[in-house]
């Protein structure tokens, strides 16, 4: 019997760890290569500065996200959340500031791992210069996707640095509308 | 034009005189206006001499004591200007608030300068040649001259179309004197000793139907260099509402700064690049707006901020039904109470361009552009600006300027930075914004006591 439940619960944990590791490795790569479809070669790190989910999550977990730009009739967009993507957000919104695994999410840029980059701009009076001399001027960061309503609306947070008071991010909601991603709502947007 | 019983009239003369008089140089700030160049200068004195106007009438033929605060918050400013042909002039100028207008300012208008008032601004601003002598007094309510008294001379050579007024005041100006020290030369850090009061001077002024009877001024006199009636600059609107006489309401284009800061040296910092006018001076940079909105920008300030950034703009928002941008600055406590108070104000600074633009540009558009202005345009206005208020080197001040715009071609391409007199390299430029961001250079936001600087 013990047997078994052992057995049982190594299933779930494969499954669970193979369904996390599959959305990464197929719709999330997609959209993040959609997304940096224009930018080039550049300098990425593997996940969003520390501390990012529980940042953003104040930003995500509302009833209704509601974009910061009026349309073009003077009206408000919004997206109200139901019960149950809630719940599946308070999930989810946890690995948004964890590592990526794939070391190849943007081929041909180049991967930085985030602890790198910690340890140099944290490194009191050398970090951008060191940094610049290092690697360059810029690095982007992003958050792992987070899809809803069968993969047809995603929340994507992406920034990027360059300098001390040299940066800029976004936290967006995208839509998914006549087979390609539009952005659809700011929720958040911080420029340096 | 009688003087009140049993009082000499001095004209202001003989009151100032045995005054010694002292300048603050370094506190001065300058500009133009109306074709002169000028400078403002804070003046100190061996007796603080404030005026005070007492208008007679109602059966009050003595004049009262001002207020302690009010006498506490007035100061004069010398102001010496030059016209275009190289001529220079000088006058006093003493501003005299109301009490409810100062207690609304918690006991400080020392921002408010010519032709730069706060738009509740409620008092007196007296105008008087340096020996004292009174030339003319403005009352000012709502940060707009109500009524121009004029003294002597330059009352006859303006009051030629003179009409037949119903009705006179005669406005008793008495001069207040108070022994005072003051530390540091700074003319809010000052201990002074009870007032006495003497009789300087009495003038008429008639009117009728509210309309002055004495006759349009004559702004050629460079006399009335700094009267708003005789202003040729456009007029800087008021941030936020003001209301037609018909008591509708009309939107100006400006921005308002709203300091929510915790922190009592960053909130200390940031309001002392306020009192500087950087809205004002940034509104004037900046002279494109075409949005016709109000901006309310919201310093705050935490522990920190995303990506080791030391400050974020961040909320922008504009509500076009309301015709409302909103935005929020925060600060990173802790990488700016690690900084120099120059590396701050300079990062203060930017993110209130920022302000300006995605104002400019309805919000959240990305701002890279906004770096790229601020490249183009802002590099020589924000390194003077720090230079005044920091008294630094223009070559650090405009490598600090710099700070922030890695991401604009113009730096990345760019091998050497010029400023006015010479040059830098990119690694030079470098070198000096981390020795402000972390301390090894400039003053530092906090003592060795943790106190504010």
């Amino acid at each position: 019997m013990r047997k078994n439940l052992v057995f049982f619960l190594f299933i779930i944990l494969i499954s669970c760890f193979t369904n996390s590791y599959a959305q990464e490795s197929k719709a999330s790569i997609k959209f993040i290569r959609w997304f940096f479809k224009d930018k080039g070669s550049i300098l990425y790190t593997n996940r969003i500065f520390s501390g990012g989910a529980a940042a953003l999550k104040k930003d995500i977990l509302k009833d209704t996200l509601k974009n910061l730009k009026y349309d073009n009739e003077n009206k408000i967009n919004f997206l109200v959340f139901t019960d149950k993507e809630k719940r599946r957000l308070n999930r989810d919104i946890m690995k948004i500031d964890s590592k990526f695994r794939s070391k190849n999410i943007l081929p041909g840029s180049t991967l930085i791992d985030r602890d790198t980059i910690d340890n140099i701009l944290g490194d009191r009076g050398f970090g951008w210069p060191k940094f610049n001399e290092r690697y360059g001027n810029v690095f982007y960061s992003f958050s792992k996707p987070i899809f809803i309503r069968k993969k047809t609306i995603c929340i994507f947070y992406s920034d990027y640095s360059c300098q001390d008071t040299c940066g800029s991010g976004e936290l967006a909601v995208y839509k998914w509308i006549n087979n390609e991603w539009v952005k659809w709502l700011i929720i958040d947007h911080w420029v340096s | 034009m009688p003087a009140p019983a049993g009082l000499k009239n001095r004209a202001g003369v003989r009151s100032s005189n045995f005054i010694m008089k002292d300048l603050i140089w370094k506190r001065a700030v300058s500009g133009t206006a109306s074709g002169y160049t000028y400078a403002e200068v804070p003046v100190k004195y061996s007796s603080k001499v404030t005026p005070a106007v007492f208008i007679r009438g109602n059966g009050q033929d003595t004049p009262s004591k001002p207020d302690d605060a009010v006498l506490k918050a007035s100061f004069d400013r010398l102001i010496i200007y030059k016209d275009k042909k190289g001529t220079v002039y000088q006058k006093l100028i003493s501003y005299v608030p109301d009490k409810a207008y100062l207690l609304r300012h918690k006991g400080d208008i020392s921002h408010n300068r010519l032709g730069k008032l706060d738009k509740d601004f409620d008092g007196y601003i007296f105008h008087k040649e340096w020996s004292g002598k009174m030339t003319y007094i403005l009352r000012i309510e709502n940060g707009r001259v109500m009524k121009t008294i004029r003294f002597g001379d330059n009352k006859r050579k303006n009051n030629l179309n003179k009409v037949r007024a119903q009705q006179c005041d005669w406005y008793d100006i008495f001069y207040w004197y108070q022994d005072c020290v003051m530390y540091n030369d700074d003319p809010n850090d000052v201990v002074c000793g009870d007032p006495y009061s003497e009789y300087c001077c009495t003038e008429e002024y008639c009117y009728d139907d509210g309309v002055n009877d004495e006759g349009p001024m004559d702004c050629s006199d460079p006399a009335y260099f700094g009267h708003p009636d005789c202003s040729t600059d456009p007029d800087p609107s008021p941030c936020g509402y003001s209301y037609s006489k018909s008591g509708a309401r009309i939107k100006n284009e400006c921005m308002e700064i709203i300091n929510n800061i915790k922190d009592p040296c960053l909130k200390a910092l940031v309001t002392s690049l306020l009192d500087m006018n950087l809205n004002q001076k940034l509104s004037e940079i900046i002279n494109n707006f075409d949005n016709n909105a109000i901006a309310d920008i919201y310093f705050q300030d935490s522990p920190e901020t995303k990506n080791f950034t030391p400050a974020n703009f961040t909320n922008a928002s504009y509500n076009p039904n309301t015709f409302i941008f909103k935005a929020t600055v925060t600060l990173s406590t802790n990488i700016l109470n690690e900084s120099s108070k120059e590396f701050a104000g300079a990062v203060v600074i930017h993110e209130v361009i920022h302000g300006y633009f995605s104002k400019l540009e309805g919000a959240n558009e990305l701002l890279t552009k906004g770096h790229q202005e601020m490249a183009d345009k802002f590099i020589t206005p924000m390194a003077e600006f720090l230079v005044s208020e920091y008294l630094m080197s223009l070559k650090d001040a405009t490598a600090l300027a710099w700070s922030g715009l890695g991401d604009t071609k113009s730096y990345s391409t760019a091998t050497n930075f010029s400023y006015n007199g010479g040059t830098m390299t990119k690694e030079e430029l470098n070198s000096i914004v981390q020795a402000y961001r972390f301390k090894r250079n400039g003053s530092p936001i906090r003592d060795q006591n943790n106190d504010c600087n």
